[in-house]
């Protein structure tokens, strides 16, 4: 009767005169959800523990003494549960009353106003009048506990949710409960802000207006907005979100759209809260042409023509002297197009989405995507038994999947942390390696005991006995997960990390049932889609080299022309020509390497050599101030397309508001130009972009965008 | 009546070690360790009929036969000394007087159920009494009753003295638990229940100081023996707190069904200032109000539930004529009001919207009406909060309007008292 049992026996009870059959151990609550009853919640919710705190869901079941929480109570073979009495609604009506007791009743000028289960409950089950009459508890208000979160502690009904997040999901116990019973309140430790890398999560869970955000507060009432289902533009873990617009005109808020394979429902501070670019007046809204050198507002059709004529004639003095860069941080669909153009009338294959140096790691890094080398998702962090993470600070790099470590570590999971400096993460860990940088491979060469936990030692200055416990773990891991930062694989020794990644696959995966799934941790947007795209100097989408017969053709019957194979250049080597006077063209979308903290002014000097230099992007950014024409683009919030993330998810953002001035969305303004050029491009819409990719990217032949849906699919080789 | 708990009364200086020896204490404990099996001493317990005095009165052998056997994990005995009921002050004499006689119980305890680590959770205002306490152990733990190999045996146990930090809902066993841990004291939800997952989440009892005072007796005399005084349910004896408008206030220990007429009559000295008895409350704050028709009510705990009330903690709060319902309701729902815990909607708000209007009504601005919305907030209370704490809310401004209805009307009707307060 106490304690766990086996979850498979079924369990049959009544609840309002219905039976349901359900496994043993479910909540009478979820048991009466099956049933399509509503029980009123404010403390329980699925993410979180049961503590049947607030007496909200109570119900009678038959032969007990009291009414009990339904959140909280497990479901007994024969159970009788009412949920639909007089005594049960004068129950759940005294409860509202006693929630209502304290809480202003300051709904119009409550952020949560419409949209708020304290208000919904009031209203379905609450009383109809207020017996209360006398003075309401007093608190200073808006609290702000950061930048970023309020917290009106009068609104507040103590469900603690807040409080249980900072336990249970993020770790950082940074919200706790002070004082006692009506005089309790939420708040952080004295003199500590709310700095939790996840504070915002809170503000979603608060089942009132008490935790409020400070970019949305006040901006819109619920009945304003509109909702796109769509994708969190500011990482590659690409969490899902509806990005909420006020009557069509600014986008006022992101909000969890929960993937239960992506985000766990949870989103980070760094997303969630920079969700105003797109209403920026700073946005480039008409398109520019340099006149007396000047750049000065002009029509498209003029900006269209000066750039397909500057850069058709760049192209005549040869396919080596035109390249175009595109972008992390722009869909697979306009990446795609942006090489095409190139490939066709351009005929250059120098493209990038960097001008960053590849110390030729990336043609190995191409080739193990093409080969599939790459085969762990996010998702694995819930049955992985150890959790390998290489050279990335995934609290920075993929904020989102710092919370599915920590869970991961919660149920038991081995977590090996191997980094050069003591990062949050790593005090999760069970294994912390602090190597010297550059020494990965040999790190990885002593872990898969290949070398000597002596010599590995000699080379990453990791202390032996740390490295002689990992092989052991990684031999008695049924499954393990590699986190590997994509960085180090595009480096200098990226081959050589794949090697012994190789190396350290066979090792782990030697005994019968094991195995060991890699995947590469890629910190911005749509690197792994632009990648994909063919944006890599020698690859054509889907990974496969210039020149190869096979990929020509396939390419030529769906192009209708043959792709270009002249000999590319890399970012990296057209800057440099740049820098020499040997650009005629460059093309640069949705971009701004000007703007790097280093390196940012000789890469201004060299762009400003380039014969032509066209800039597409949304902000009038230092590179586009060096270009002769800037084309005004849409943000991710105006358009449709597809995002590849860092686990090679394929996912669809879909237009949240109507288009900011005169901008268009990149794979349109890459159609005109292309037109322009004589290239016969139908594109109707992104999704028509999105068929042809699936032609002639063989990891996304199974791919549309109704097979992709509102929850993406990860691309497959063969 | 032979004093049993209370042989304090009949010798000087029991809370010194060698009195207490001398006057056969720890024989028990020895007779225990030498010629019974823990499961005996959990049987001997059961027989005797002893139940929880801490105000539950829970059978404390059936308590202790659901620590599981045989299992290998840390087993602990945790004292509920937060002693915080109102009205409420026997445990603090126990302690005081006869501090041995409560290790004793403790030590047997731990015996029965296999713990080798016992808590005395002592409320925080009791400052004199834990260092009584703390001295005891010291000295039972250098004579060898405490600490490594007890009396020569396999026993070992530590007994460590925890003090509280000033909230009633720390006397809630699983708040105390909590607290215990270093956390804040809320109350846990049940299942799992303390017997399988209690302090750090290891098999736990919790008993009142009382309840373990009675051990060492049994354990000497027979659980016949304790059987034959009370009633045939409530065994034993019990100490009997009397407080309020009494002539001599004061812990009685007396056989459980005595009647209350006998308890405040003959043994506290009757109602002060001669006047007539008009309420007294049986069990502690926590319990429904009883009138003079109830005198004769027997104080066990079958009886004084028959009556509509509990016999709770023994704790007898007393209020002659002149005493105001109306006030005496709002003083102890200022209490319930400071002393909740926060965790549960019913308990927080509703002790708070009780004082509300109990406020008004004292200060003559109730409205008719207010004593129906009174009585039903404080049903709403009732049995829908999380733990006791709010069910003990609502039993005084429950019983109080049931019983003297009148007077609460005549506060609204004429905006003040219907008796001269004292």
């Amino acid at each position: 009767m106490i304690g766990e049992e086996s979850g498979e026996t079924q369990v049959t009870l009544t609840i309002d005169d219905r039976q349901v059959t359900v496994p043993n151990g479910t909540l009478i609550l979820k048991a009466a959800e099956q049933l399509g009853i509503e029980i009123p919640v404010f403390c329980y919710h699925d993410k979180l523990k049961s503590i049947g705190a607030c007496r909200m869901c109570i119900v009678d079941v038959e032969g007990l003494p009291k009414p009990v929480p339904s959140c909280a109570t497990e479901v007994k073979e024969g159970m009788v549960v009412r949920t639909r009495t007089p005594e049960v609604a004068k129950m759940w009506e005294g409860v509202l009353e006693f929630l209502l007791v304290n809480h202003p009743l300051d709904c119009p000028v409550c952020d949560r106003g419409g949209e708020c289960p304290l208000q919904d409950n009031t209203f379905k089950y609450g009383p109809r009048d207020s017996r209360f009459t006398g003075e309401k508890r007093h608190f200073a208000k808006p609290v702000p506990l950061s930048a970023l979160v309020l917290l009106d502690r009068e609104r507040c009904i103590m469900c603690t949710r807040c409080v249980r997040f900072c336990q249970e999901i993020s770790g950082d116990e940074q919200l706790k409960i002070w004082d006692r019973g009506h005089g309790e309140y939420i708040d952080t430790f004295p003199g500590q802000t709310f700095d939790s890398n996840f504070s915002g999560n809170t503000i979603e869970l608060c089942p009132v207006g008490a935790l409020l955000s400070s970019v949305f507060r006040f901006r819109a009432r619920p009945w304003e907005m509109k909702g796109a289902a769509s994708i969190c533009p500011h990482c590659g873990v690409g969490c899902n979100i509806r990005v909420d617009a006020r009557n069509n005109r600014e986008v006022v808020r992101f909000l969890s759209r929960e993937n239960a394979e992506v985000d766990d429902g949870w989103l980070c501070d760094r997303g969630r809260f920079d969700s105003d670019f797109p209403n920026s007046g700073a946005r480039l809204t008409k398109p520019l042409a340099r006149k007396n050198g000047e750049l000065t507002p002009v029509e498209w059709d003029e900006a269209l023509d000066l750039v397909a004529e500057g850069l058709r004639r760049a192209a005549e003095a040869g396919p080596d002297q035109v390249g175009g860069l595109g972008s992390p941080w722009r869909t697979n669909e306009e990446n795609y197009l942006l090489q095409k153009l190139f490939r066709t009338a351009l005929g250059s294959n120098s493209l990038d989405f960097t001008f960053d140096g590849r110390g030729g790691g990336s043609d190995a890094i191409a080739e193990a995507f093409r080969e599939g080398f790459f085969d762990g998702s996010i998702s694995d962090t819930t049955t992985a038994n150890v959790i390998f993470v290489l050279g990335s600070d995934i609290s920075i790099d993929l904020p989102v999947v710092d919370l599915w470590l920590k869970k991961a570590v919660g149920r038991g999971a081995k977590l090996i942390y191997a980094y050069p400096t003591a990062v949050e993460l790593a005090q999760h860990s069970q294994l912390f390696l602090p190597y010297a940088p550059g020494s990965e491979v040999e790190l990885i060469e002593g872990l898969a005991a290949s070398i000597s936990a002596e010599e590995a030692a000699a080379h990453t200055g990791v202390p032996a006995e740390l490295i002689a416990k990992a092989p052991q773990a990684l031999m008695d891991a049924r499954q393990t997960l590699v986190f590997v930062s994509g960085r180090l694989l595009e480096d200098e020794i990226g081959h050589r990390l794949l090697d012994a990644l190789r190396r350290l696959r066979r090792a782990a995966a030697s005994g019968e049932g094991q195995e060991m799934l890699v995947c590469a941790v890629f910190p911005d947007t749509n690197t792994q889609g632009a990648m994909d795209m063919g944006l890599l100097p020698g690859r054509y989408p889907g990974y496969r080299r210039i020149g190869d017969e096979l990929a020509m053709q396939t390419i030529e019957r769906t192009w209708l022309t043959q792709p270009a194979s002249a000999p590319p250049m890399s970012g990296e080597q057209m800057l440099a020509a740049a820098a020499e006077g040997r650009m005629q063209a460059m093309y640069i979308m949705g971009l701004d390497p000007v703007s790097r903290p280093v390196g940012g002014e000789e890469i201004a000097e060299a762009l400003s050599k380039v014969g032509f230099l066209v800039v597409a992007d949304t902000f009038l950014t230092k590179t586009a101030e060096l270009a002769h024409v800037v084309l005004p683009s849409c943000t991710f919030a105006e358009k449709d397309g597809t995002l590849t993330n860092t686990e090679r998810r394929v996912q669809r953002i879909r237009p949240a508001m109507r288009i900011a001035g005169e901008c268009r969305p990149d794979w349109v303004i890459l159609s005109e130009i292309a037109r322009r050029l004589g290239m016969e491009w139908s594109y109707g819409k992104a999704e028509d972009v999105f068929e042809e990719i699936a032609r002639v990217t063989p990891q996304y032949a199974w791919l549309d965008y109704e097979s992709i849906g509102e929850k993406g699919l990860q691309w497959r080789t063969g | 009546m032979e004093n049993i708990l209370f042989k304090h009364l009949d010798i000087a200086d029991l809370e010194k070690l060698d009195v207490y020896v001398a006057n056969g204490g720890y024989a028990a404990l020895g007779k225990a360790l030498k010629e019974l099996a823990p499961a005996e001493v959990t049987g001997l317990v059961t027989r005797s009929g002893l139940r929880g005095r801490g105000g539950a009165g829970f059978s404390t052998g059936k308590k202790w036969s659901f620590i599981p056997k045989d299992v290998d994990t840390p087993k602990y005995l945790t004292c509920n000394a937060d002693e915080s009921e109102p009205g409420t002050f026997k445990d603090r004499e126990l302690m005081v007087r006869n501090p041995h006689q409560l290790l004793e119980g403790i030590a047997l305890c731990c015996y029965a159920i296999g713990a080798a680590k016992s808590f005395i959770y002592i409320r925080g205002e009791y400052a004199h009494q834990a260092r009584v306490m703390e001295k005891a152990i010291e000295e039972a733990k250098e004579a060898g009753y405490l600490g490594r190999n007890i009396m020569g045996s396999d026993f070992s146990l530590k007994v460590v003295v925890h003090r509280g930090a000033g909230a009633y809902i720390c006397g809630e066993e699983t708040a105390l638990l909590d607290s215990l841990e270093g956390k804040k004291g809320w109350p846990r939800f049940r299942p799992p229940f303390p017997a399988i997952a209690g302090l750090y989440a290891k098999p736990t009892v919790i008993n009142n100081v009382e309840t373990l005072c009675n051990v060492p007796h049994i354990i000497s005399r027979g659980p016949e023996w304790f059987a034959s005084i009370g009633t045939e349910k409530s065994t034993g004896t019990k100490v009997f707190s009397v407080s309020g408008h009494v002539n001599k206030p004061g812990n009685y220990e007396l056989p459980m069904g005595v009647t209350a007429r006998e308890l405040l009559f003959e043994h506290a000295g009757g109602i002060w200032g001669g006047r007539r008895l008009k309420a007294f409350i049986p069990g502690g704050a926590s319990v429904p109000m009883l009138t003079e028709s109830d005198l004769d009510v027997r104080l066990d705990f079958e009886s004084v539930m028959a009556a509509g009330s509990m016999l709770g903690s023994g704790g007898v709060i007393v209020m002659n004529e002149d005493a105001c319902i109306v006030w005496a309701t709002l003083n102890l729902s200022k209490f319930y009001n400071h002393e909740s815990c926060g965790k549960c909607a019913p308990c927080r708000e509703g002790t708070y919207f009780i004082v509300q209007i109990l406020k008004a009504l004292e200060d003559g601005h109730g409205l008719p009406g207010d004593v129906e919305k009174l009585r039903d907030v404080a049903t709403n209370i009732d049995g829908r909060s999380f733990c006791a704490l709010g069910d003990a809310a609502a039993q005084p401004v429950k019983s109080s309007i049931d019983r003297f209805h009148e007077e609460y009307e005549y506060h609204i009707a004429h905006r003040g008292c219907m008796v001269g307060r004292s």
